[in-house]
């Protein structure tokens, strides 16, 4: 009975050692380089306070700032630290100005494609990667509160918006 | 069977209560700053131009005295002095005698040079930095204020270039006589009225956006705070601008003639004790530096604000969680000349600048006033002992923050202060 299992145990090992020996194919699969370029436009510059104003101003009211006005926005952005702060007091006073242009709630209900395509020119100056277009088309879809100077908003206080 | 422990947010805001090494959970440092001279100040050369913070009944001058403005009785039972220690020949002992020199050694605990630059944040880690990073738990921004009187380079001084330091330690700077203003008031008034169901799809979409934007580009070197800490900056906001457009704030302490930039700095830095019982808060005043124009309207400016601190300190013992708890350091940044200038004002008196060569311009003093208990009362150090790098030491040996700052500090705590 031990040799017969003995015997079984050497030809199994003969029988791997013999496939064991078979020639590898080997399939190789070579990639050309190819230039990834971000979604986001590669911004890499950090706006400057007085241009993060005017440049946000002039998205918002299609219109160049006066002297005046921002001397009272610049007065507000330089004397306070966190900047996330008074942007967010800056971006409330902008958008709840009547002369603001924002496409109506129902433009962007039913032109989402074109209402988030147009905004990211305009806020981004680039087109929405196909995500960035199927979430928001989506999160429109699904808030009913949520309104064109709503979507305004929350790119204006982006990180993205603050380089270029 | 497993007990389980809740954290207790504390009044204070703090998490869990402080360990028994502080000597009290807050602290304002008021820069009583632009520039004061010992002859003036304690030494009552021209009268007791600051009755609320020290003792004496020393009439002013004679020639002067009509160029003095009116101002309500004391808010203070009896002088300052009474609640602390007195450092009568203390030092700003090295560097330039300039208005941002003294700032920055003040608020940093280091000796400058003429290669500071007024533009660039320190290059040493500020008080503010040093607390936050190094308090234990981590002191929150709301905890930490700079209220600076000038939005004009002061505000550099909430944070430094300091290796391993930064805008995420830094102080929540305000500048409120410029913030809060008749050209900024709608600015900062507008409001979108949100939902709170539109404020959380908001803040989705960003989040989504700030994301897809990557985290590496971080050049946006800005103290941060916290969501709900925003939310409570921007209601402050709001409220303050609201008191500001019904005319609250136009004199709310009803000074004859109008207050001036310092007490309006200090009615504001009191109003962010009230709303936030921050743990540091560090307020300058710089009204004396009319001294180089005008040696009478210097002393009147003193007066107001020896006045100031003392409705500072009012405002202190009467709000819940900072009565009782905290200890004000008041000290100016640099002194003034003992050589007038050419300059001659109404009365026949001359002005005085600040030079590094003139060593008047070095001698200052330091007021540490506290709990009984805490703070040594009604003391007075009349030799020369205290420099203004040991202020820095002094609040972090407070907070108990002083073995994160071992080794970057060259000051050392005003031990003579305490008990």
């Amino acid at each position: 009975m031990n040799i017969s299992i003995s015997k079984i145990v050497l030809v199994f090992f003969l029988i791997v050692s013999i496939v064991g020996c078979k020639k590898q194919i080997v399939n190789e699969y070579v990639v050309d380089d190819v230039h990834v370029s971000s979604e986001t436009g590669n911004k890499a510059n950090l706006k400057s306070d007085l241009q993060l104003i005017t440049i946000m101003y002039a998205d918002v009211f299609g219109t160049s700032i006066s002297s005046e006005k921002l001397k009272g926005l610049n007065q507000a952005y330089v004397s306070f630290g966190d900047k996330d702060i008074v942007i967010d007091r800056i971006t409330h006073y902008f958008l709840s100005d009547a002369a603001a242009q924002i496409p109506s709630d129902n433009y962007m209900r039913f032109n989402p494609d074109q209402f988030i395509t147009e905004a990211y020119k305009k806020f981004f100056v680039r087109n929405p990667s196909e995500a960035e277009l199927w979430y928001l088309k989506k999160v429109i879809n699904e808030s009913s509160s949520l309104a064109a100077r709503d979507i305004y908003y929350a790119i204006l206080t982006s990180e993205e918006y603050k380089y270029y | 069977m497993g007990t389980l422990v809740l954290p207790y947010i504390l009044p204070s805001g703090r998490l869990f209560a402080a360990t028994g090494n502080r000597k009290a959970n807050h602290v304002v440092f008021c820069l009583f700053a632009g520039g004061v001279r010992n002859l003036e100040s304690i030494y009552k050369n021209d009268g007791n131009l600051m009755p609320n913070l020290l003792n004496g009944t020393e009439a002013i001058s004679s020639d002067i005295i009509n160029s003095m403005s009116p101002l309500p009785s004391s808010p203070l039972i009896q002088p300052l002095q009474n609640m602390g220690t007195l450092y009568k020949q203390f030092r700003f002992s090295s560097g330039p005698t300039g208005h941002f020199n003294g700032h920055t050694t003040a608020i940093t605990g280091q000796h400058t040079n003429n290669t500071l630059s007024l533009r660039e944040h320190p290059s040493f880690p500020t008080v503010f930095e040093l607390y936050r990073k190094h308090s234990n738990p981590q002191g929150a921004a709301k905890n930490c204020w700079w209220v600076s009187n000038s939005s004009n380079l002061y505000p550099i001084l909430n944070y430094s270039q300091f290796p391993g330091y930064g805008p995420e330690f830094g102080a929540n700077q305000i500048s409120p006589s410029s913030f809060f203003s008749s050209r900024t008031k709608d600015i900062l008034d507008a409001d979108l009225n949100l939902s709170s169901n539109q404020k959380d799809a908001i803040g989705d979409i960003r989040n989504f956006l700030d994301y897809n934007f990557g985290g590496a580009l971080d050049q946006f070197a800005n103290v941060k705070n916290t969501l709900p800490e925003a939310e409570q900056i921007h209601a402050w906001i709001k409220k303050m601008i609201a008191e500001y457009k019904s005319g609250l704030h136009n004199n709310p302490w009803s000074i004859s003639g109008g207050m001036n930039g310092d007490m309006r700095n200090v009615f504001y830095a009191e109003e962010i004790l009230k709303e936030f019982a921050p743990e540091l808060l560090v307020v300058n005043m710089t009204g004396v530096d009319v001294a180089h124009t005008n040696f009478s309207s210097y002393c009147n400016n003193l007066r107001k604000a020896d006045w100031a601190v003392a409705h500072l300190w009012s405002v202190i013992q009467s709000t819940p969680g900072m009565a009782n708890d905290t200890i004000l350091i008041v000290a100016p940044e640099i002194g003034r000349n003992g050589q007038p200038n050419s300059l001659v004002d109404a009365n026949g008196r001359f002005a005085l600048d600040h030079t590094s060569s003139d060593p008047l311009a070095r001698e200052i003093f330091c007021l540490v006033a506290g709990p009984p208990g805490v703070v040594n009362q009604g003391k007075v150090v009349t030799s020369v002992e205290g420099e203004s790098i040991d202020i820095v030491p002094t609040i972090a040996d407070i907070l108990d923050f002083k073995n994160g700052a071992a080794g970057i500090l060259p000051g050392t705590p005003l031990n003579s202060a305490f008990i």
